[in-house]
């Protein structure tokens, strides 16, 4: 009996891994990129104020791209962990990871293989949605020049990147959570945190007062004052996050085989 | 509704509720801090849309906004996540098909049970919130918040009924869970769109969350008038969801 590689336990999951729901997500995130460049510029000026001055950003370019890249976490993030409650937290509500792991496979390649897939899709869908971005800015270039095309691309694959990387780091805790509410309970948690910063800036921006290195590691909008840098090192981000993702999983599947929770 | 009872008893001793409550404790703790200093611009803003130049209204707006609505787009849906499908893909809804209880029924049972655990939730949150912020809140009137709040509750059982319905019509949970979260995220999204653009204000009535806001337009002091027919509206929004989501629990098959 011929014994199965990595890879091949790969493209045998990469084939049942659910399409509808990627494909959805990625639909909704160009759909609200589309209504933000449609409907937002529509807005009194002192609600688009509110957001230029509240985010630090130049013009109603910023305002935009920055609503744009919210189109790119949200669904990115959500449809990962959607997705990602398959590979373990209900195969094992649902009694079935017994026996998936009954076959002869390595725990950790099992859990990595099952959980590439879904953060390849994630991936499909931030790329997409941030081409959607790039695309919508290029198109509306008259309502300012504070964020180029290229840009608007590179910060919204740094949230794809960000996102692909935290739904492969949940997946540790995932292995050994016995309920998937708990498990989406601990994600959005995590999700909400990465967007407390934002908040904090537009309500408190004393809180950054002296603080300027952490203001730009946290804080969302910031992607956008250095939108040049990231027109190169959101995609570089991405292409550092796969190889991170990939070690995050394999990390989980080994957590997994030393634990007594399957 | 004895059933429903032992259901609601059952969840609120879950982890997941008690996590759920960590994070309500943590947002009550955590916006007097927030809330400390607010910029001129961010003042100016809201006292416009609202026509209150109060800082209470300030606060108001960044509870329901800020907090409560973000609340409402995650707990209710991941409440509601379990409802039905879980017993079906764990092997318990055959068990339950003997009972003398159809699937439409258990699933209006289970429904209201998770509604109540997102009331409980709720109107704890409110009530701790009631307690902590006099004297942290510029300006804070713990009647007014409690009116206030008690409408925006009826969103938040809009929103759980909602999310049961929408994952028991798509029929997998993770899909499910996904389709709602987008749905409510767009609801939450558009709530106070019609304070900030008024010439949409009536097309956004139709939206339950804004609804839920509506006593933003009344902080002097909430009259019945402005709470009691969006509390109505969203009573009869919440029951025919619920009937919808109990025809396609029909569909469900143990």
């Amino acid at each position: 009996m011929q014994t199965l590689t990595f890879l091949d336990h790969v493209r045998r999951e990469w084939r049942h891994t659910p399409r509808r729901g990627p494909l959805l997500m990625a639909l909704f995130g160009v759909a609200c990129v589309l209504f933000t460049h449609l409907v937002l510029p529509l807005f009194p000026p002192r609600a688009i104020d509110f957001m230029r001055r509240g985010f630090r950003l130049e013009d109603m370019a910023g305002v935009l791209a920055l609503n744009d890249l919210m189109a790119v976490y949200f669904p990115t993030f959500f449809v990962g962990l959607a997705s990602s409650l398959g590979v373990v937290l209900m195969a094992r509500e649902e009694h079935r990871l017994e026996l998936l792991l009954a076959k002869p496979v390595n725990v950790g390649d099992f859990v990595a293989a099952r959980a590439l897939p879904v953060l390849a899709w994630t991936a499909l869908v931030g790329v997409t949605i941030s081409v959607a971005c790039g695309l919508a800015v290029a198109l509306h270039g008259g309502v300012g020049t504070s964020v180029s095309p290229y840009g608007a691309l590179g910060c919204g694959l740094a949230l794809t990147a960000l996102a692909i990387v935290l739904i492969a780091l949940l997946q540790l805790p995932f292995v050994r959570i016995r309920d998937p509410f708990t498990g989406l309970m601990v994600a959005c948690g995590l999700w909400l945190a990465t967007s407390i910063p934002t908040a904090v800036l537009l309500y408190r921006p004393d809180a950054f007062e002296g603080r300027d290195a952490l203001l730009h590691a946290i804080a969302m909008p910031s992607l956008l004052w250095h939108e040049a840098t990231l027109a190169w090192l959101g995609p570089l981000l991405l292409v550092l996050a796969a190889p991170t993702a990939v070690l995050l999983a394999r990390a989980a599947g080994r957590l997994l085989e030393r634990s007594d929770a399957m | 509704m004895h059933l429903a009872l032992l259901d609601y008893r059952a969840t609120l001793r879950e982890r997941k509720t008690w996590l759920a409550a960590a994070m309500l404790v943590y947002a009550v703790l955590a916006i007097p801090i927030l809330l400390e200093r607010p910029p001129a611009h961010v003042r100016e803003a809201i006292a416009a849309w609202f026509g209150d130049a109060d800082p209470f209204a300030v606060f108001m707006f960044v509870w329901i906004d800020l907090v409560m609505n973000k609340v409402v787009a995650f707990i209710p849906v991941l409440l509601a996540s379990g409802v039905l499908l879980r017993e079906r893909d764990t092997g318990v809804l055959a068990l339950l098909a003997a009972k003398p209880i159809s699937m439409p029924r258990y699933f209006v049972l289970r429904t209201l049970s998770v509604c109540a655990v997102m009331l409980t939730l709720y109107a704890a949150t409110q009530l701790l919130a009631a307690l902590w912020f006099p004297g942290r809140v510029a300006g804070f009137r713990p009647g007014t918040f409690l009116a206030a709040m008690s409408l925006h509750a009826f969103s938040a059982v809009f929103v759980t009924a909602f999310a049961a319905t929408v994952i028991v019509a798509v029929g997998r949970r993770g899909a499910g869970v996904l389709v709602a979260l987008m749905l409510v995220g767009l609801l939450v999204g558009l709530a106070l769109v019609g304070f900030y653009q008024p010439a949409w204000y009536t097309a956004t009535l139709a939206n339950p969350l804004t609804l839920g806001a509506l006593a933003m337009r009344d902080l002097a002091g909430p009259r019945p008038a402005t709470l009691i027919p969006p509390m109505l509206a969203l009573v009869g929004m919440t029951a025919v969801t619920i009937a919808i989501g109990a025809r396609f629990a029909r569909r469900v098959e143990a």
